[in-house]
C-alpha cells in the first residue's frame, strides 16, 4: 500500500540567499534515492524558509518491487552426459548452493543453458530511507558551510531538529548529533516552543497555529497582496526587485507588511541612492508614483504578525533616517572634491596585490579602452573616452562609495555629471559596471560599452598575466563573470571586435581557451543547440558578434532538406579527405580539368559560380545567404557522389576529385563546419 | 528605560547567572572584544569556557571628533563567549533581550547572515547579524578558526553593541544624547575624550615614534615567545596591533606597507595561538576537570 512521506530538517537561520537552491538540492537528492532504489512514488517536492527544510513524497511505495534474478551456468551441450547431470553442472550446483535437480533450464540468444532462477524480495522503504537519508543530507552543500557540534560533520548553521515520517511510522533518524523526533518548532517569538505534530497536514496546521507558514509560495502570496494593498493605499506602485523579493520570503517565517514613511527633503537624494539605502542595507522596498517618481515611504516586510504599538514601524523609520542623513552628508560633502581631484588617492586604493593600485589600473585601461574603441569601431570621441576612463575609479575614494559600495560607478556617473562632464562621459563611468551577470542590462551608450569592455578585459588579463586563474568552482575574483560581460556587450552592442588583437601578448592558449568557453556558454544561454554552436565556432570565436551571427544563420537554415543534406555530405567528404592524407595520398596544387565526367564538370561548375558569390557574401557578413548558396548545390554534389567513386585506379584522377572536394570544402567553410550539425534522419 | 550602565548591569548580570566568568575590559588597547585573551586565547584548545565582559574597543579611524552621532573612536561592546555552545544559545540570547526589558512580542528580530573575519587574528567565523526592527544589535559568530588554527569544541561568540543598543531603547538618534546614568549623559563622561582622540589619531600622533613602537613590540612578542611567557607576548602582539590602527588612521601607511604590516601581526596572532595551545597541554588542560573532577566530555 502506498504511504505518504515527509520529513523537516529543523536549522538555525540558513542564508536567505542560498534556500531556493538549497530546496531543490535536497529534493533532487531524495528523488534520486528512490529512484537508485527502485521506489515507486508520485512526486517530490521541497518547501521551507531560513529555519527548516521540508520534503514531501505524497505516495510512494513501501517497499522496492520484488525482482527475480538469474545465475547462468554451464550450457545444455556439456551439462547433461547420457542424460544425467555431468561435472560442469554439478560443480556449478555446489557452488551455488543448491540441488543440481533445482537447475533449470534456459533458452538464450547464444542457446539452452543451465541456470538458477530466484525471487528477490523488494527491501522496505522505512529500511532505505532510515539508510540512505543521513547520507544524502549529510553530503548536501553550501557556499560557506560550519562546524558546531563534530569536528568534521559540516552544514549551513546547526541542525536542531529533526522529523521523518513514512505513512505512520516515524523514522529513527541520527544526524548531526540529534535524534528523530516527533516535534516541531513554531515561530522564534509568536510560537509556543517545541509543537508536537503527526501527519504532514497535521503538520501544516499546527505549523500555521504557531505563526510558521511553512510553503515559499504562500509566503510569497502572503508578501505581494499584503504590497499590492499598500501601494494601492498610496496610488503608488513597487519598485520591483525580484532577489530581494526572494530574501525576504525566505528570512521572514511569518512576514506581515509594515509601511513606514521618511522625510521629503531625502527625496533630493538621486533615486539610485534611496533605493540602494532602502534595499540593500535595509531590505525595504521603495514606492514610486505612476510617472515613476520615488514617493516618501518604504514598505519593510517583518517577522511578526502585527505591530499593535507601531513600535516596529517607528523602528525602521529610526534606522532609514540614520542611513538616510549619511547619504545626504555624503552627497553634498562628496561633491565638494571633484573626481578629477580625487585621482590621485587611487593610489592608495589596491585593486589587486600583485597588479597595483587602482591608478594602475586606470593607467592600463586608459591603453586598452583606445584599442577597443578601434577594434570595436564605436567611434566614441577620443577625448571623451579619455576622460571617462580617468574619472572612471574616482568615486571609489568618495564617502558615498565607501558606505554604500554596490553603487560604484552609478555615484561616479553622478558625480561627473555634478563636475560638468558630458553625457558621453557621465553615462560611460555611470554604466561601467554593467552587466553584472547575464540577466543584467549592458551600458546603454556606446561610450559605456567601450569603457565596461576594457575595464572587464583589464581585470581578466591582469589576473591571468599573474596566473590568478579560475580553476573549477573557485573563482574568487568573479573573472567568468567579467569575461561574460565582455562578451555580453559586444553581443548586445553588435560590435566588431578581435579578442586576439585586444589581448595582444596576453591572448595565451589558457585565455583563448577561456575566452572561447565563456562564449559558448553564452551562446548556449541564448538557446543555441549544441552542434550549432560547434559549427558556427570551428571557423573562429576571434569576433563574438560574427559567431553569433553564424550561429543564428545556421539555426534559421538548418531545418531545410537540402541544407540537411549538404551536411551529411559534408561528413562524408571530411573523412574522405581524412583517409586520403592518412594513407598517404598528396592532392595538393592545381587541379587539371582534362577529361572530367559530367558529374565532376558540374560540380567544378557550380564550385565556380559558389565562390564568387560566396567571396561577395561573406564581405557582406551575409551568412544565411552563403548557407543559401551552399544548399543549392544538393543535386550536382548528390549527382557526384551517386555517379563518381573518388578513388580511381588511375591516380591523378583520384587527385583531382580529391582537389575538387577540397576545394568545396574550403569554399563552404566560411561560416560553418557544417559537418558538425548533427541530422537525426540519418 | 534602562540608561547605558543599567543596560551594562543588566546584561552582566544576565551572562553571571547564566554560570560566565565575569571579566573586566583588558587593560591594553584593542579594537574589538574578540581581541581580549579571554576571547581570543579560551576559544583555543579542547577546554570548555563562559566568560562575559564588557570592552572598550578603540577603532582610531572611525573618529568624527565628536561631531557625528552614531560614530566614536571608542564604543563598548558586551562580549560573551560560550564554549562549547549550548542547543539553545540563540533563545539564550533571546532572554537576554528579554532581560533589558525588551518585549520581543513587539517587536521584529530578525537573525541575517553575517560571517565574521578578522584577517589580523588568522580568525574567522559563521553567524549573524542581530536585527532588532531594522538595527543591527548583535553580532552573533560560531568561531571556526582563530590565530590559523581549526577550532574545536567551537565557541559561540555574542557582541552587543551597547551604545546601539542603549540608543534604541532609550528612543534617542545621537549617541551624545544617551542617559549614562540619571544624572549625567554620554555627552557630558564621553565628548572630550572623542575630540581629543579624534585629533590625536588624525593629527597629532607621532609616526615615527609609533613605527618604532611597532617594531620593538614585534621584536619584543618574538622574544618573549621564545621564552614561553604566552601571555605576555600576545599583550605585545595586541601592542602592535593597536599601533597599526593608528598609524593607519593616521595615514602613514602606504598601499604596499599596509597588506605587510596586517601579515606581520597576523604572524605574530598565529604564533601566540600555537604556542598557548602547547602551554595549556602541558598545564594538562586544567579547565577540562569538572567540579567533580571527572574529565568532562568536551576532551574530543
Amino acid at each position: 500500500m502506498p504511504s505518504e512521506f515527509w520529513m523537516e530538517i529543523g536549522c538555525e537561520e540558513i542564508p536567505a540567499r542560498t534556500m531556493a537552491r538549497s530546496l531543490n538540492d535536497l529534493r533532487d537528492r531524495v528523488e534520486r534515492l528512490l529512484q537508485q532504489e527502485k521506489l515507486t512514488y508520485d512526486r517530490v517536492e521541497a518547501i521551507g524558509s531560513a529555519r527548516r527544510f521540508v520534503v514531501r513524497v505524497p505516495s510512494m511505495a513501501e517497499r522496492q518491487e520484488s525482482r527475480s534474478e538469474r545465475i547462468m551456468g554451464p550450457p545444455a551441450s556439456i551439462a547433461l552426459k547420457d542424460g544425467q547431470p555431468a561435472p560442469p553442472l554439478i560443480g556449478f550446483a555446489k557452488k551455488n548452493n543448491v540441488a543440481v535437480e533445482q537447475l533449470q533450464k534456459f533458452t538464450t540468444d547464444r542457446g539452452e543453458y543451465f541456470g538458477i532462477e530466484s525471487t528477490i524480495e523488494g527491501g522496505t522503504a522505512s529500511d532505505i530511507l532510515m539508510k540512505g537519508l543521513p547520507a544524502i543530507i549529510q553530503s548536501m552543500t553550501f557556499p560557506k558551510m560550519m562546524i558546531w557540534m563534530d569536528p568534521v560533520q559540516r552544514f549551513s548553521r546547526p541542525v536542531r531538529w529533526i522529523i521523518a515520517r513514512l505513512g505512520s511510522w516515524w523514522i529513527p533518524l541520527h544526524l548531526f548529533g540529534v535524534d528523530s523526533g516527533d516535534y516541531s518548532e513554531g515561530h522564534r517569538i509568536l510560537g509556543s516552543g517545541r509543537v508536537v505534530v503527526g501527519s504532514y497536514d497535521d503538520f501544516l496546521v499546527k505549523l500555521q497555529q504557531n505563526f510558521v507558514i511553512v510553503s515559499q509560495e504562500d509566503r510569497r502570496k502572503k508578501i505581494e497582496r499584503e504590497l499590492n494593498e499598500e501601494v494601492g493605499r498610496l496610488n503608488g506602485r513597487i519598485v520591483g526587485d525580484e532577489r530581494l523579493l526572494e530574501e525576504v520570503v525566505y528570512i521572514n517565517e511569518y512576514p506581515t507588511i509594515v509601511r513606514g514613511r521618511f522625510e521629503e527633503r531625502f527625496l533630493e537624494l538621486p533615486r539610485e541612492i534611496l533605493i540602494t539605502v532602502m534595499k540593500e542595507h535595509q531590505k525595504y522596498f521603495a514606492v514610486e508614483d505612476e510617472h515613476g517618481k520615488l514617493l516618501p515611504y518604504f514598505l519593510a516586510v517583518m517577522n511578526t504578525a502585527s505591530d499593535p504599538k507601531g513600535f516596529i514601524r517607528k523602528g525602521h523609520e529610526r534606522v532609514l533616517r540614520a542611513r538616510l542623513t549619511d547619504a545626504m552628508f555624503f552627497w553634498e560633502v562628496d561633491r565638494k572634491t571633484s573626481l578629477e581631484d580625487r585621482r590621485p588617492r587611487l593610489k592608495t586604493i589596491v585593486f589587486q596585490e600583485k597588479l597595483g593600485t587602482y591608478a594602475d589600473k586606470v593607467k592600463r585601461v586608459a591603453k586598452l579602452s583606445k584599442k577597443v574603441n578601434t577594434l570595436t569601431k564605436a567611434k566614441v570621441d577620443k577625448a571623451a573616452l579619455e576622460k571617462a576612463v580617468q574619472w572612471s575609479k574616482s568615486d571609489l575614494t568618495a564617502d558615498m562609495v565607501r558606505e554604500f559600495t554596490d553603487l560604484q560607478g552609478i555615484v561616479g556617473g553622478l558625480y561627473a555629471r555634478h563636475d560638468g562632464a558630458s553625457e558621453e562621459v557621465w553615462r560611460a563611468i555611470y554604466d561601467q559596471y554593467r552587466p553584472q551577470s547575464l540577466d543584467d542590462r549592458s551600458p546603454e551608450t556606446k561610450s559605456g560599452a567601450v569603457l565596461s569592455i576594457a575595464d572587464k578585459l583589464d581585470t581578466v588579463l591582469g589576473c591571468f598575466s599573474v596566473g590568478l586563474i579560475p580553476t573549477g568552482s573557485e573563482d574568487p575574483l568573479g573573472l567568468r563573470r567579467a569575461m561574460q560581460g565582455v562578451i555580453k556587450v559586444l553581443l548586445d552592442h553588435k560590435l566588431p571586435f578581435s579578442m586576439q588583437k585586444a589581448a595582444g601578448d596576453g591572448f595565451t592558449p589558457q585565455l583563448k581557451q577561456f575566452y572561447e568557453d565563456r562564449l559558448r556558454f553564452i551562446l548556449g544561454q541564448r538557446g543555441f543547440a549544441y552542434d550549432e554552436i560547434n559549427a558556427a565556432a570551428a571557423i573562429g570565436c576571434d569576433d563574438a558578434s560574427e559567431t553569433l551571427n553564424r550561429a543564428e544563420a545556421i539555426r534559421r537554415i538548418r531545418s531545410s532538406a537540402d541544407f540537411e543534406a549538404v551536411s551529411i555530405a559534408f561528413k562524408r567528404i571530411k573523412n574522405i579527405l581524412k583517409q586520403a592524407e592518412q594513407s598517404g595520398e598528396s592532392f595538393e596544387g592545381e587541379m587539371s580539368t582534362e577529361g572530367l565526367e559530367p558529374a565532376e564538370g558540374a560540380l567544378l561548375a557550380f564550385l565556380d559560380g559558389a565562390k564568387l558569390k560566396i567571396e561577395k557574401l561573406e564581405r557582406g557578413r551575409k551568412y544565411f545567404k552563403i548557407l543559401e548558396t551552399m544548399a543549392t548545390g544538393r543535386p550536382v554534389i548528390d549527382e557526384f557522389f551517386d555517379k563518381i567513386r573518388v578513388m580511381d585506379q588511375d591516380p591523378p584522377v583520384t587527385r583531382r576529385r580529391l582537389l575538387l572536394l577540397k576545394s568545396l570544402l574550403a569554399t563552404f567553410s566560411r561560416v560553418a563546419d557544417i559537418s558538425e550539425i548533427v541530422v537525426n534522419k540519418l | 528605560m534602562l540608561n547605558f550602565q543599567e543596560l551594562i548591569q543588566s546584561l552582566l548580570n544576565f551572562w553571571g547567572q547564566k554560570g560566565c566568568v565575569l571579566q573586566q575590559p583588558y587593560d591594553v588597547e584593542v579594537g574589538a572584544g574578540t581581541m581580549h585573551p579571554e576571547t581570543f586565547l579560551r576559544v583555543l584548545g579542547p577546554e570548555p569556557y563562559k566568560v562575559a565582559y564588557v570592552e572598550p574597543s578603540r577603532r582610531p579611524a572611525d573618529g568624527r571628533y565628536g561631531e557625528n552621532p552614531n560614530r566614536l573612536e571608542k564604543h563598548h561592546q558586551l562580549q560573551v563567549i560560550l564554549k562549547p555552545p549550548p542547543a539553545d544559545i540563540q533563545n539564550i540570547y533571546l532572554e537576554s533581550l528579554a532581560a533589558m526589558g525588551i518585549n520581543l512580542k513587539e517587536h521584529d528580530i530578525k537573525f541575517e547572515e553575517d560571517n565574521w573575519e578578522a584577517p589580523t587574528l588568522g580568525a574567522w567565523g559563521v553567524g549573524w547579524q542581530v536585527m532588532l526592527d531594522g538595527q543591527e544589535i548583535t553580532q552573533f559568530t560560531y568561531f571556526q578558526q582563530a590565530g590559523g588554527l581549526d577550532l574545536f569544541p567551537i565557541s559561540g561568540e555574542i557582541t552587543y553593541g551597547l551604545e546601539r543598543i542603549a540608543m534604541f531603547l532609550n528612543d534617542v538618534d545621537n549617541v551624545y544624547d544617551l542617559p549614562w546614568n540619571n544624572e549625567v549623559t554620554y555627552r557630558e563622561v564621553r565628548h572630550r575624550d572623542e575630540y581629543e582622540f579624534s585629533k590625536y589619531y588624525f593629527e597629532s600622533a607621532d609616526t615615527v615614534l609609533y613605527f618604532r613602537m611597532f617594531g620593538d613590540w614585534e621584536r619584543e612578542s618574538q622574544r618573549l615567545l621564545k621564552e614561553g611567557l604566552v601571555l605576555a607576548a600576545y599583550e605585545c602582539c595586541l601592542k602592535c596591533s593597536h599601533t597599526f590602527n593608528i598609524l593607519d588612521a593616521r595615514g602613514a601607511i602606504s598601499v604596499t606597507e599596509r597588506a605587510q604590516i596586517i601579515g606581520r601581526v597576523r604572524s605574530l596572532a598565529v604564533a601566540v595561538a600555537k604556542a598557548y595551545v602547547e602551554s595549556r597541554k602541558q598545564q594538562g588542560y586544567p579547565l577540562l576537570r569538572s567540579a567533580s573532577g571527572e574529565v568532562a566530555n568536551h576532551a574530543l
